[in-house]
């Protein structure tokens, strides 16, 4: 294979890591793991924002740089890519197969959105039992979870960033808790709690560690602060809604 | 009170399985990651059964399971650690401190909101340092492991 097949599929395989919140360790890996399939000598640097290649062959140097623009966080196609590349290194699959292979990792979506919101649900109803919650606030959080989880799909073609998609979600929870509480004789606070849950930045947080950990000390920095933005986000929007909520009251 | 241990295991076990799919785990792989959660929270709880405010020497010795967990079961399963440890640490999620925060500082009580937000960012530090702990030791052995392997040769 061509070198610079062979670099563009190993940015591909790496970018579609990075795209759906690999570690940084990871991504290097992988795409050294590739190009050294194929015989190449290459230096791989990634970042949660975009990753560079260079690779030395019989045609000299070749770099590509790939600017990371929109980000989500889907373990499987993590694992799919780990998969693909560990055969990579077995079999030496043609430029064809291994694009195909990458292309389909790349189209299809695991769990359907229905089954995305259902969890939503499910994680709002086990916390707010989790946290004493009644008959009431059970229902008032399987409501507001589903509405979280609605609320992600309309948001999730925005940025890297769904700063507005948390802001409202928190702004919702504490709102529609608030409402519900006062329609029926239910706890605010517990639905609230049940339903952020959900918006909790788990795998950033655990990815952040093992960077940092690694020594990816940039990466790891910049995960750990935006987990922390996530949290601040969500933190104001609970708030505010809690604020528009007694000034409503007190008119 | 054997009720009770099964009660929170099946809640923290739901509870960690629903944002596993949240965040798109392979099928396989979702009842070891909810079990994760459920054994962390419930060794946690082992410590002060009746009390669901976790204390930060609760959270730490559950994440610390969490970690242990996700470490042995990605070696054993082929997947990569976080799946099982990102979906175990939502037990622990400080959540009510959280809320208290907000509530005090909306209601203008600056005091309580301070001690409030210092109790969630402590717990929320538990949780990292916990996870971080493990995941230090573990690659510490598995660097030691694989520095001896050539010389064994």
């Amino acid at each position: 294979m061509e070198q610079e097949k062979i670099l563009e599929i190993a940015v591909r395989a790496g970018s579609i890591l990075l795209q759906n919140g690999a570690e940084t360790y990871r991504v290097e890996d992988t795409i050294k793991r590739i190009c050294m399939s194929y015989g190449l000598e290459c230096e791989p640097f990634a970042l949660p924002t975009g990753v560079f290649v260079s690779v030395e062959g019989q045609k000299g140097f070749s770099t590509i740089c790939k600017r990371i623009t929109s980000r989500t966080i889907d373990l499987t196609k993590i694992a799919r890519v780990n998969d693909l590349s560990r055969r990579i290194e077995r079999n030496r699959p043609d430029y064809d197969e291994v694009s195909a292979e990458l292309e389909n990792i790349n189209k299809d979506d695991f769990y359907s959105a229905t089954v995305v919101t259902i969890s939503f649900a499910l994680t709002s109803f086990a916390y707010t039992l989790l946290f004493g919650g009644g008959m009431n606030d059970i229902i008032a959080a399987i409501a507001i979870g589903a509405f979280l989880g609605i609320l992600r799909f309309v948001f999730s073609k925005g940025s890297s960033f769904p700063f507005i998609q948390y802001f409202i979600s928190g702004f919702a929870s504490s709102f529609l808790s608030s409402l519900a509480a006062s329609l029926v004789p239910a706890n605010a606070f517990v639905i609230t709690i049940g339903a952020i849950t959900n918006l909790v930045p788990g795998v950033a947080l655990a990815n952040g560690i093992r960077d940092l950990l690694h020594g990816d000390s940039v990466s790891g920095l910049a995960r750990l602060g935006e987990a922390f933005m996530v949290v601040a986000v969500i933190a104001a929007g609970t708030g505010i809604g809690i604020t528009l909520w007694l000034w409503g009251g007190s008119l | 009170m054997i009720i009770h241990f099964i009660k929170y295991f099946a809640l923290a076990f739901i509870g960690s399985i629903a944002p596993a799919i949240a965040i798109n785990i392979e099928k396989r792989l979702l009842l070891w990651a909810g079990l994760g959660g459920a054994l962390g929270f419930c060794v946690a709880l082992a410590f002060n059964p009746y009390s669901l405010s976790l204390s930060i020497g609760q959270i730490f010795v559950g994440t610390m399971v969490v970690g242990i967990y996700s470490e042995l079961m990605a070696k054993y399963l082929k997947a990569p650690s976080t799946v099982f440890c990102a979906p175990g640490i939502f037990p622990f999620v400080p959540g009510i401190a959280a809320y208290q925060t907000m509530r005090s500082l909306v209601e203008n009580n600056i005091q309580e909101a301070a001690v409030h937000a210092l109790n969630t960012i402590l717990k929320a530090f538990t949780i990292a340092f916990g996870i971080m702990i493990v995941t230090a030791v573990f690659r510490y052995i598995r660097k030691i492991k694989y520095s001896e392997q050539p010389a064994n040769k």
